[in-house]
């Protein structure tokens, strides 16, 4: 037991460390083709100001969005014609969906951390990535986390990379 | 109990050191600040960042683009260092470059821009002022060459056929003296012409004490350096009374001389250097001496047209075997320097065919002496006259083969070219969405440049972006990307003002945010001229 203790404060050393002021996924494996809760973990501001806007943009193949309401921020939803349409259940199509979501006119300080939440249904596409792209904005600058890294590149090469979901076999 | 103990240890230094610690080191700071124009010119700089960090690599280019040496020193927390150049700074433009390692041991590079003085932003020289210095610049390094090789091939000759000649000294002395003195005059001017090439000022650079300072700097400074000392040697031996002395000081000076060919210039520097070095001061030495015999043989020819047979042949003789030596010397290192077939068409490949050229007709008229007019003049002794005038030719050609070594001199060699490629001052890069970028740099000189881009849809028609910023880098002499943000100037057009860029050819990023998720990166590559 005090090995495993050991290995697990390692580990949250370790995790401490890594990446920390970048916009990221709170869970970052799910099983495709399910319903997920997608938090978007908000440490720090741009270079201490803080955050008043943050902006995701659904990727292809994600649906049946719905965000959660935040106390002190404004929720808005942009709706648009999806890339991929997909079947409703019911034998119809949807083709039409959310596809920015956006929480603006409140104000995250830097020493302060928040998170964004969405619940969407995951495309049925295991083993493979999905990246949500985020902007986030501050009082004075911004963070685009939007780069998507390119064929046989890691998170890890960019500076500013989307925050990043890997999909698992279904259960 | 202790396994606890250390569970706790780490955990606790993982909260206190997890704080500070972030994805990359960011430059939060530096002094001066990027762009910064300074009046006087500062002692120390430092940059300073968001976490603790490692320099790899600092570097300080100047004007003309050569590096200044500096000391790094870390800041006593670690989070940034300062940094101290070896020599106070001349006027001009400066880039700091940088290269760092963050604790995720992420390597992070950039570059901050300077300038000390208060003319950095003002129009750089005309065009016409910059190309009078350049033409200033050869026909000094022509006069320079020639000088240089009748002084010191001329003090050899006489030193190596003494015995055949030994009154030749006399009305030969004194001339030889007088060439070595302008030969070391025009090293001298040689060191500010080759500063106002290095920073494009154009004439009026010479007045100014930095472009003196730069050209000494340079190479070609320390070969200039070089020629100046063996040519006074040289003058020194031959204003001497005539002893063991003077002609150490004659072989000494002339050696040295000889010896700063290989301190600068395209052929010094070429690869293989074990073949290009030793060509190279072969192929100066032989045509010194060619050369340096012209005035000794004139003199002797004028004085006595029948005494100096014997010297003529003796030196027919040896011209003879060195002829074919420094033309092979000369052929081995062209090759080098162009390099492959291919690039023979190129402007220092006609300027090396012309010189080939007038080598020929030089070898043409040296023939004709020899096989010619020598019979005819141990036939009948007062022909010299003939054979002074065929020497007489054989000069002015020397000298215009010299006006061609000039100007190679200024030319870029093929085999410097061929990383570079055909860059140009300005490109149009095509991405694979069918945007095309069209990115121009005026005036496209060293020093102080803007860049326009202009953005189009794959059908040409402009496309309006967010924002676009540009990063310049030359990696090829270590300066890592100088940020630049562009602002608009109409329709799919935007700008960067002013970045200092050295000559030479940089690697450009253009980074253009089309909508707010999606950024595009281009990379183009530009080349910026002398």
């Amino acid at each position: 037991m005090s090995i495993r203790l050991v290995a697990a404060a390692a580990i949250v050393a370790l995790g401490a460390t890594a990446a920390r002021a970048h916009v990221t996924l709170e869970t970052r494996e799910a099983p495709a083709d399910s319903y997920y809760k997608a938090a978007f973990n908000v440490g720090h501001g741009c270079k201490g100001s803080p955050t008043v806007r943050v902006r995701v943009r659904i990727p292809d193949g994600v649906v049946a969005v719905k965000p959660q309401p935040k106390a002190g921020w404004e929720l808005a939803i942009t709706k648009g014609q999806l890339a991929t349409p997909y079947s409703d259940g019911h034998g119809g199509t949807i083709s039409e969906g959310v596809t920015e979501v956006t929480w603006s006119g409140g104000k995250l300080l830097d020493e302060h951390f928040d998170q964004f939440i969405l619940r969407v249904k995951l495309p049925n596409k295991p083993n493979s990535f999905v990246y949500f792209p985020v902007v986030q904005e501050c009082e004075q600058g911004a963070h685009r986390w939007i780069e998507i890294p390119a064929e046989g590149k890691t998170l890890g090469d960019y500076k500013e990379p989307a925050a990043a979901l890997k999909l698992t076999p279904k259960q | 109990m202790r396994k606890h103990f250390i569970a706790w240890l780490i955990l606790a230094g993982a909260a206190l050191w997890g704080g500070p610690v972030q994805g990359h080191a960011v430059l939060t700071a530096s002094q001066p600040p990027d762009g910064a124009v300074l009046l006087t010119p500062q002692g120390v700089f430092s940059l300073t960042f968001n976490e603790a960090v490692t320099p790899i690599r600092v570097q300080l280019i100047g004007p003309g683009g050569l590096p200044t040496a500096v000391r790094v020193e870390p800041s006593g927390d670690g989070t940034g260092f300062a940094v101290w150049p070896a020599a106070s700074l001349i006027r001009g433009g400066y880039t700091l470059s940088y290269r760092v390692t963050s604790a995720d041991s992420h390597p992070v590079a950039g570059a901050i821009q300077f300038s000390v003085g208060t003319e950095q932003r003002a129009a750089p020289a005309t065009e016409a002022s910059v190309d009078a210095s350049a033409l200033a610049a050869i026909v000094n390094r022509a006069a320079q060459l020639a000088a240089l090789l009748i002084a010191a091939g001329g003090g050899a000759f006489l030193l190596l056929h003494r015995a055949q000649a030994p009154d030749l000294e006399q009305g030969v002395r004194h001339p030889l003296a007088a060439v070595a003195l302008a030969g070391s005059g025009l090293s001298i001017l040689a060191i500010g012409l080759q500063g106002t090439v290095l920073l494009g000022t154009g004439m009026e650079g010479l007045l100014q004490a930095d472009t003196w300072r730069l050209g000494y700097a340079s190479t070609r400074g320390t070969a200039s350096v070089a020629a100046v000392g063996g040519l006074f040697l040289l003058a020194m031996g031959l204003t001497l009374h005539p002893g063991a002395l003077a002609r150490g000081a004659i072989g000494l000076g002339a050696l040295i001389a000889i010896a700063s060919f290989a301190l600068s210039g395209h052929a010094a520097t070429a690869t293989p250097q074990w073949l290009a070095l030793p060509a190279l001061l072969l192929h100066v030495a032989l045509v010194a001496y060619w050369i340096g015999a012209f005035l000794p043989l004139r003199v002797a020819l004028a004085r006595d047209a029948q005494a100096p047979t014997g010297l003529v042949a003796t030196f027919s003789g040896l011209a003879l075997l060195a002829v074919p030596a420094l033309t092979v010397a000369g052929l081995l290192l062209g090759t080098v320097q162009i390099g492959a077939l291919d690039r023979v068409q190129s402007t220092y490949g006609y300027l090396l065919g012309a010189k080939i050229a007038l080598v020929g007709l030089l070898i043409a008229i040296a023939a004709y002496n020899k096989l010619v007019l020598m019979p005819r003049l141990a036939r009948h002794p007062a022909a010299g006259a003939g054979l002074r005038r065929t020497i007489a030719g054989e000069m002015v050609v020397a000298l215009a083969i010299l006006g061609v070594t000039a100007v190679l001199a200024q030319t870029p060699p093929p085999r410097t070219q061929s990383a570079a490629g055909r860059a140009s001052p300005s490109v149009t890069v095509s991405t694979d969405d069918g945007m095309q970028i069209t990115a121009t740099l005026t005036p496209g000189r060293a020093g102080p440049n803007a860049l326009d881009i202009a953005l189009a849809d794959r059908t040409g028609a402009p496309l309006a972006s967010i924002e676009v910023a540009v990063s310049f880098a030359q990696p090829a002499i270590g300066i890592e990307p100088v940020q630049r943000p562009a602002v608009a100037a109409g329709p799919g057009r935007y700008r960067v003002g002013a970045v200092d860029l050295v000559a030479g050819v940089w690697e450009v990023e253009v980074t253009i945010l089309v909508t707010d998720f999606d950024r595009v990166v281009v990379p183009a590559r530009l080349r910026v001229s002398r």
